[in-house]
């Protein structure tokens, strides 16, 4: 009787796995010009901006935003969209503020089929600047540099004053004298049509000639019920959209979600328009998901890092199975020091560590040989860089491997005492001291590191043995990553405690230089997480902020300006830089991609064999 | 039997307000700052004033301003009325997000229970009657393997030899992406997903249940009164399945009650791997990125069910053992 349930239920399993497949197979859809990229990162239900970051929601939100005013090109500037932009004008004004006008394309319709006007423009800067978008959880970035914003966006007043609806096809936005020169104050001005008639239907917008308002209707309940309604909010389901794809679907079951060509689209600022009908994004996960690109089961994957999964990538390449393209990372992995306490407010002392650490074979230790070394506050694809490497390569300090220069630094600081006082002397003493406002400071750094991270095991292995020979002791302790950055922002602790870290930094494409070096003890801790006071290095940031936007060659002076400075006091370590690799099947043609023209940029200029 | 039920009803009550105190003081005794992690990543694009602000109201809206007794108080009596707490990951309720990895979880689950209890109880029943046998000792050698390697060496072995190798199965996911079609098309798709994973599930639980049963079979097997039903010439399936099986089913029903609170709970190892978006990856997740709301929902979740779960379990005994008394 056992046996014969046993066959019977092995023979039913196979049975039901064949017919499982079959069914499958015949499910499976026979679309040719269509990608799937597999992200390790897992897509959310967020469609619209506001909510979520998730890089890969991200990517989707990008696919399904156009029109935008100013664009981001491929050679990593800012420039107006000739598609949306029929003719603009910048005019300062004379209390200091600039005003941007624009003329928008009368032509612009949303994948509905629906007109785009300036209303839909002027609209998406009210409803992300009002305090009602707050009230219902939204977070925007946009505005806080336009004037009238604070009182806008404090409910004190109903009119945004630094916006004007001009005509049907006609708007202007007004930045604030205070934020001017800005050199990406082009960036400022990038702002895309929102459609009014489905997130706020039956409200308009008006100009009474102080600014744009929203007329009566517009509020948190008709917020809620238009974009957080679960079944159609647009937060959910953005069904009319400007970009060169539209939305097609997202299943929360397996977090994957597919849009598809927009037929109404004019044009991105090139005139790319898109060329693959469809795209999805899947999750993978980092053990299997070489596997899913060797099966067919995914197109693509990109952003690959770590010498492991790159290899079995090249493999693919090499079977002829895949194709690929490779990019240095737009930041790096680095060691950080608190600049304001503790041996580590020395900057010899960092030039010491610096000198301590054979980074060349760190990086090569860490990404597998797919990684470079950076020696300033850059990525190596920054077009600031790449347009000056030579002269960045041969006037900044690579700190290579030196203990001999890492004591000179310690002894020219002054760490030339033992614990006692007397003369610190070589293979007697193992520990340097400097005399600080009258006592003995132990050159002793406290590091704070993560669990299971091999940055961490690498630092210990590579740099801390190192340091000992020339007197220096490094502690490190293991922490949670919370934990690590409660005491890098110095926040809810109470007594600092650790001078050096290790983390990772990603750069932002306007990357605001003076927030991040500023003095002021407002911008410490988020913004300045090293805690550095170094007015020089204000002043060339500040400086920087102030050139004029058309002058490039200005900007690049400052910005090597900056660098120098920066290599010299060496707020960071800059560890490693990965060389990315984005891996792909080879009917994919024409995809060129970089750190800063990532997958949404790249495959709507790509096309399927 | 009233007097009991109702008794330990109570005792559920009470040990779901120890351990929610206990728990609640463990979550916020954790180190971390929420409304900074509910803000990450935007900082890049909002000036240093704003960053603030939003800092503040973030802070506001989670009610870290407040005394913790009173975050505790409120965190209990929303939990008591069903609204769970905000995902910082998702930025949505909890209870809106937690649906769907659950209804994936409950899905693989039960269809993994029917195979396991088809294939292991027959099986352990199986190897009892015929003990020390060749049979016996063949079974035994293959479930050890299934109960002695890990999940994960399991699972990726099952993945390389039947969706790489032998590309029967798809390696992860839950359905063909962007598929669209009948609802029976949809079912065979998600159910064509589901076979290597559940393939897994079965064979890594062979082990244990097989040789579960088979021991507490063996030992009814021994008992007088077995020998006294085969004295009287009574049939040997009568035996086996009405004296011996029955008297097995109490450490059986303990055995049951786990699976019963694993059909809500997932699979870690198995979600991760197959990316099968369930219960176990959402808490494995939370507790990665702090989403306190969202494990400790979870947390609270298991617990009540577990103390059900139990309750049940003691009643269970009671209908397949007439000696025992619930009291």
């Amino acid at each position: 009787m056992s046996k014969k349930l046993l066959v019977l239920l092995l023979i039913t399993v196979v049975f039901l796995s064949g017919a499982f497949a079959k069914g499958a197979q015949e499910a499976a859809p026979q679309v040719e010009s269509q990608v799937i990229l597999g992200s390790s990162t897992q897509l959310n239900a967020d469609f619209f901006d506001g909510w979520t970051n998730s890089a890969t929601n991200h990517y989707l939100k990008l696919l399904m935003s156009g029109y935008e005013t100013v664009s981001w090109t491929k050679e990593g500037r800012y420039e107006i969209n000739p598609i949306a932009v029929k003719s603009w004008d910048a005019v300062d004004n004379a209390d200091g503020s600039k005003t941007y006008t624009f003329n928008i394309a009368n032509n612009l319709v949303y994948n509905d089929g629906s007109k785009i006007t300036a209303k839909d423009y002027v609209f998406g800067l009210l409803y992300m600047a009002s305090p009602e978008a707050t009230e219902i959880g939204a977070q925007y970035g946009v505005g806080p540099e336009y004037v009238g914003y604070d009182a806008f966006h404090k409910g004190e007043s109903n009119v945004f004053s630094g916006v004007r609806l001009l005509g049907d096809y006609s708007f202007s936005i007004t930045i604030e004298a205070e934020e001017l020169p800005y050199f990406f104050d082009l960036s400022l001005v990038s702002v895309g049509p929102l459609p009014l008639a489905v997130l706020a239907p039956g409200v308009d917008v008006v100009d009474s000639g102080r600014g744009a308002s929203l007329t009566s209707g517009y509020n948190v309940d008709l917020l809620r019920k238009t974009i957080l309604d679960t079944n159609t909010g647009y937060r959910y389901k953005p069904m009319v959209t400007s970009g060169p794809y539209q939305f097609e679907n997202f299943n929360p079951a397996d977090s994957t979600a597919s849009v598809v060509l927009n037929p109404n689209f004019l044009g991105s600022y090139d005139g790319a328009k898109g060329s693959i009908y469809r795209i999805i994004i899947k999750l993978t996960n980092t053990a299997t998901q070489m596997d899913e690109l060797r099966t067919g089961a995914i197109d693509m994957l990109q952003g690959i890092s770590g010498g492991d999964q790159i290899t079995r990538g090249l493999d693919l390449h090499d079977e002829g199975r895949v194709d690929y393209a490779s990019y240095p990372r737009y930041g790096y992995g680095k060691i950080a020091f608190a600049c304001d306490f503790g041996p580590t407010q020395y900057d010899a002392v960092r030039r010491a560590i610096a000198y301590s650490l054979d980074r060349n074979e760190f990086a090569r230790q860490y990404t597998g040989g797919y990684g470079i070394i950076v020696n300033g506050y850059y990525g190596a694809s920054m077009w600031e860089y790449m347009e000056n490497a030579d002269l960045l390569d041969k006037e900044l300090n690579a700190y290579p491997y030196n203990l001999q220069k890492a004591e000179q630094e310690l002894i020219d600081d002054g760490w030339i005492y033992n614990k006692d006082g007397r003369n610190y002397q070589k293979g007697v003493d193992t520990l340097r001291y400097k005399r600080v406002d009258g006592q003995l400071m132990p050159l002793i750094i406290e590091w704070a590191n993560t669990a299971n991270n091999p940055v961490s095991d690498l630092i210990s292995a590579m740099l801390v043995p190192e340091v000992r020979k020339i007197g220096m002791q490094i502690n490190g302790t293991t922490v949670d990553f919370a934990v690590l950055l409660d005491h890098l922002y110095k926040e809810n602790i109470d007594k600092p405690v650790y001078g050096m870290f290790n983390l990772g930094t990603g750069f932002a494409t306007t990357q605001a230089y003076w927030y991040y070096y500023s003095t002021d003890p407002e911008y410490f801790g988020d913004y300045n997480s090293n805690f550095i006071s170094d007015v020089e290095l204000e002043r060339i940031s500040l400086d920087m902020k102030r050139t004029d936007p058309q002058d490039l060659q200005g900007w690049v002076n400052k910005w090597i300006g900056f660098q120098k400075r920066w290599n010299y006091l060496l707020p960071d370590i800059p560890l490693y830089s990965d060389i990315y690799h984005d891996f792909f099947n080879p009917k994919i043609v024409n995809y060129d991609s970089s750190s800063t023209w990532d997958f949404p940029y790249a495959i709507v200029r790509a096309d399927v064999k | 039997m009233l007097k009991y039920v109702l008794r330990r009803l109570l005792y559920i009550v009470v040990v779901f307000l120890i351990a929610s105190v206990l728990l609640f003081t463990l979550y916020k005794s954790v180190p971390g700052d929420p409304a900074r992690m509910m803000l990450e990543g935007s900082k890049t694009s909002m000036k240093p004033e704003e960053y603030e602000a939003r800092y503040q109201d973030a802070v506001k809206k989670l009610g870290l301003d407040k005394p913790i007794v009173v975050q505790y108080f409120t965190w209990l009596l929303n939990t008591l009325k069903g609204d769970f707490g905000y995902s910082l990951t998702y930025k949505m309720p909890v209870r809106q997000m937690i649906g769907v990895p659950m209804k994936n979880t409950i899905m693989l689950n039960v269809w993994s229970l029917i195979p396991v209890f088809a294939i292991t109880i027959p099986l352990g029943i199986a190897t009892a009657v015929r003990r020390n046998t060749k049979f016996d000792s063949t079974v035994q050698v293959v479930t050890i393997i299934g109960y002695s390697l890990p999940f994960f060496v399991i699972a990726l072995l099952f993945i390389f030899l039947f969706a790489v190798k032998l590309p029967i199965f798809p390696i992860s996911g839950v359905q063909t992406p962007a598929l669209r079609g009948t609802p029976m098309r949809m079912f065979f798709d998600k159910m064509y997903h589901m076979a290597l994973p559940l393939l897994v599930m079965v064979f890594t639980s062979l082990g244990g249940l097989t040789r579960y049963v088979r021991a507490t079979m063996i030992e009814a097997l021994s008992m007088d009164y077995i020998r006294t039903a085969r004295a009287k010439g009574l049939n040997e399936k009568v035996v086996i399945y009405s004296h011996a099986f029955r008297n097995a089913l109490i450490p059986f029903i303990t055995i049951m009650t786990g699976w019963f609170i694993s059909i809500f709970s997932g699979s870690v190892v198995i979600e991760r791997t197959f990316l099968w978006n369930g219960m176990g990856k959402v808490i494995i997740d939370a507790l990665n990125q702090q989403d306190f709301a969202v494990s400790l929902a979870m947390v609270m979740f298991y617990l009540v069910l577990s103390l059900i779960g139990n309750l049940l379990m003691d009643l269970s005994y009671g209908f397949a053992d007439p000696r025992v008394k619930l009291d």
